[in-house]
């Protein structure tokens, strides 16, 4: 687990999260994450794989719901249409999703 | 105090719309100072404010927060007005709906004067990372006030508020309780609601109160806790934590974490929390040392797991159905690199980063599901402890509030200071800080906390002891 993280892998993983970084912020980043994960690289060593599962609820039951479909109010839709950054005839607009 | 407060407009000392305004005037005079709030319902709160007065004014019986002003952190949402959770990307964002806490507040008539700074996405421990602008600690403007709920610690110490909510994911409300000298508690993680926080790390978020007293802290529980069919992991167990509140020490058996109180601690720190323990002793308690396997992995399951689960809540900020959108953009996917891009922060990058890379391919046993087991093992740990003593006590940080930019160039220097918090969360454990003591510093008295961790539910357990400690340093 304790290894440098690269440039080529921050550059990797920002792609996976959709995030767009300069030069500087990759350098920055890659640097920062090494020594954070090198930090915390001593969890290796923990034996662990029988570790039997906690849970302080005590509760024996999934919670489960109907699926219905719930109408909501015209309030809420409005509320929601509000907030869209561009819209269309009362629909969300966004950019090209095919390439034309 | 809310008690007091109550009485008063009761007995018509005081109209709520007069105490709201003194809070309003408060806020005008002192917020460009402290950046405690990032938006003030002035409007809202008068009206709520008259409504409340004219029940009393009828002769109608009223509830106990009912017509007092408090403050949310904005990660809340709250119906009208902006919700920003402390962000560029969400500057303009109007939720279409209050959350769950806010809902039930409302109902009880309790006065929201406004939404208060923050870490942005709750990330940080010394709201040093919201893109608004720190926030300062009332009692030293040099230096913070905590975080990630820095704002409403620093509004309530600062008398812009009577009491206020934040949000604990890992210390963020302990935290900045410890560093503003206030009451401070997480509850277990099931107790409140989250149906309208906005989510960091969704397996250990919890809400609970900012309050100038154990007694206001277990009022506001009261309102808050509740089963709500839209968080599923919250559970129907009623509290009447203000009807049993009691000062109980005699009899107690309280644990210590020794590695709390190493030489990592500030000397003054560890020789107040050393008196409070003599404290203890004198009055009837059984203080032992325990020990807790694994717990010094805490921090580390702590940030792989929260930096997993963010990289996944963040995901929805993306520039498409709500929040900023850079417009720049050529297709689909430009939209979302370009809208985070500018819209999230750094420290926020860095953990979808984080989080995303412990995710990927290769690495998810390694570090995800690594951290999930040594998570159980902790749990486990503390199961064991619990057989033994009834509480545990720690120093809530290590040392009073440090200065604004001291520890901003390492970002796991930051992760470092929440030691003593983060196992609280990571266990899904309730927790208190109350105010320990002062230590002068520059000049100024600075407050620090102490903590108390109790077994799962056991909130009453950790207020009635609390409500003893805080009863000593009083006499």
């Amino acid at each position: 687990m304790s290894k440098k993280i690269t440039v080529k892998e921050v550059q990797k993983t920002a792609e996976l999260a959709r995030i767009d970084l300069t030069k500087k912020e990759e350098e920055r980043i890659a640097d920062e994450l090494s020594t954070i994960l090198d930090f915390f690289k001593d969890i290796e060593e923990v034996q662990s794989g029988d570790t039997e599962k906690f849970d302080h609820y005590q509760l024996a039951e999934n919670q489960l719901r109907a699926d219905e479909v719930v109408e909501k109010k015209e309030e809420l839709r409005k509320g929601i249409k509000e907030n869209f950054p561009k819209e269309k005839n009362g629909f969300l607009e966004v950019k090209s999703v095919i390439k034309k | 105090m809310i008690k007091e407060l109550h009485q008063r407009l009761v007995n018509r000392e005081i109209t709520s719309e007069e105490l709201t305004k003194k809070y309003l005037e408060r806020i005008k005079e002192r917020n460009s100072e402290i950046n405690g709030f990032l938006s003030v319902d002035e409007k809202g709160a008068l009206e709520s404010a008259k409504k409340v007065d004219r029940k009393i004014k009828a002769g109608e019986k009223i509830g106990l927060l009912e017509g007092i002003p408090y403050a949310v952190k904005d990660n809340f949402c709250v119906q009208g007005g902006v919700t920003t959770s402390a962000s560029k990307i969400l500057e303009n964002y109007q939720a279409p709906y209050d959350s769950f806490v806010i809902g039930k507040l409302k109902k009880a008539g309790a006065i929201l004067l406004g939404k208060t700074n923050m870490d942005e996405f709750a990330m940080g421990t010394s709201t040093e990372n919201s893109a608004y602008g720190v926030v300062k600690n009332p009692i030293d403007l040099e230096r913070v006030a905590g975080g990630s709920s820095g704002g409403s610690a620093a509004v309530v110490a600062d008398d812009q508020a009577a009491w206020a909510l934040g949000s604990d994911t890992g210390g963020s409300i302990r935290c900045p309780a410890s560093f503003c000298g206030l009451v401070g508690m997480k509850p277990t993680y099931g107790r409140v609601s989250r149906a309208g926080l906005i989510a960091m790390a969704s397996s250990y978020d919890q809400i609970g109160p900012f309050a100038k007293s154990v007694e206001d802290a277990a009022i506001i529980l009261d309102e808050i806790c509740r089963k709500d069919p839209k968080d599923n992991t919250t559970v129907a167990k009623g509290t009447r934590f203000l009807e049993n509140l009691k000062p109980e020490i005699e009899g107690k058996k309280i644990g210590i974490l020794r590695e709390f109180l190493s030489e990592d601690v500030d000397s003054n720190v560890k020789e107040i929390i050393e008196e409070k323990i003599k404290w203890a002793k004198k009055n009837g308690a059984e203080v032992v040392d325990v020990e807790i396997p694994g717990i010094k992995y805490s921090l580390a399951v702590y940030y792989l797991m929260i930096c997993s689960e963010i990289s996944s809540n963040m995901a929805r900020f993306d520039g498409i159905k709500y929040g900023k959108r850079n417009e720049k953009a050529e297709n689909i996917l430009e939209t979302y690199l370009k809208s985070r891009e500018c819209g999230l922060g750094d420290e926020v990058k860095r953990r979808v980063i984080l989080g995303t890379y412990a995710l990927s391919a290769g690495y998810k046993d390694a570090y995800y599901k690594k951290a999930a087991e040594v998570r159980d093992l902790i749990k486990r740990g503390f199961a064991k402890a619990f057989e033994e003593v009834d509480l545990i006590l720690t120093p809530t940080m290590m040392s009073p509030a440090f200065k604004i930019g001291e520890k901003c160039d390492r970002p796991l220097d930051l992760y470092l200071v929440d030691i003593s918090t983060v196992p609280v969360n990571v266990a899904m454990l309730p927790a208190i800080s109350l105010n320990a003591g002062f230590i002068r510093e520059g000049g100024k008295e600075m407050p620090f906390g102490m903590q108390l961790i109790g077994p799962w539910w056991q909130e009453q357990s950790i207020l009635n002891t609390a409500l003893a400690f805080e009863e000593s340093s009083k006499n």
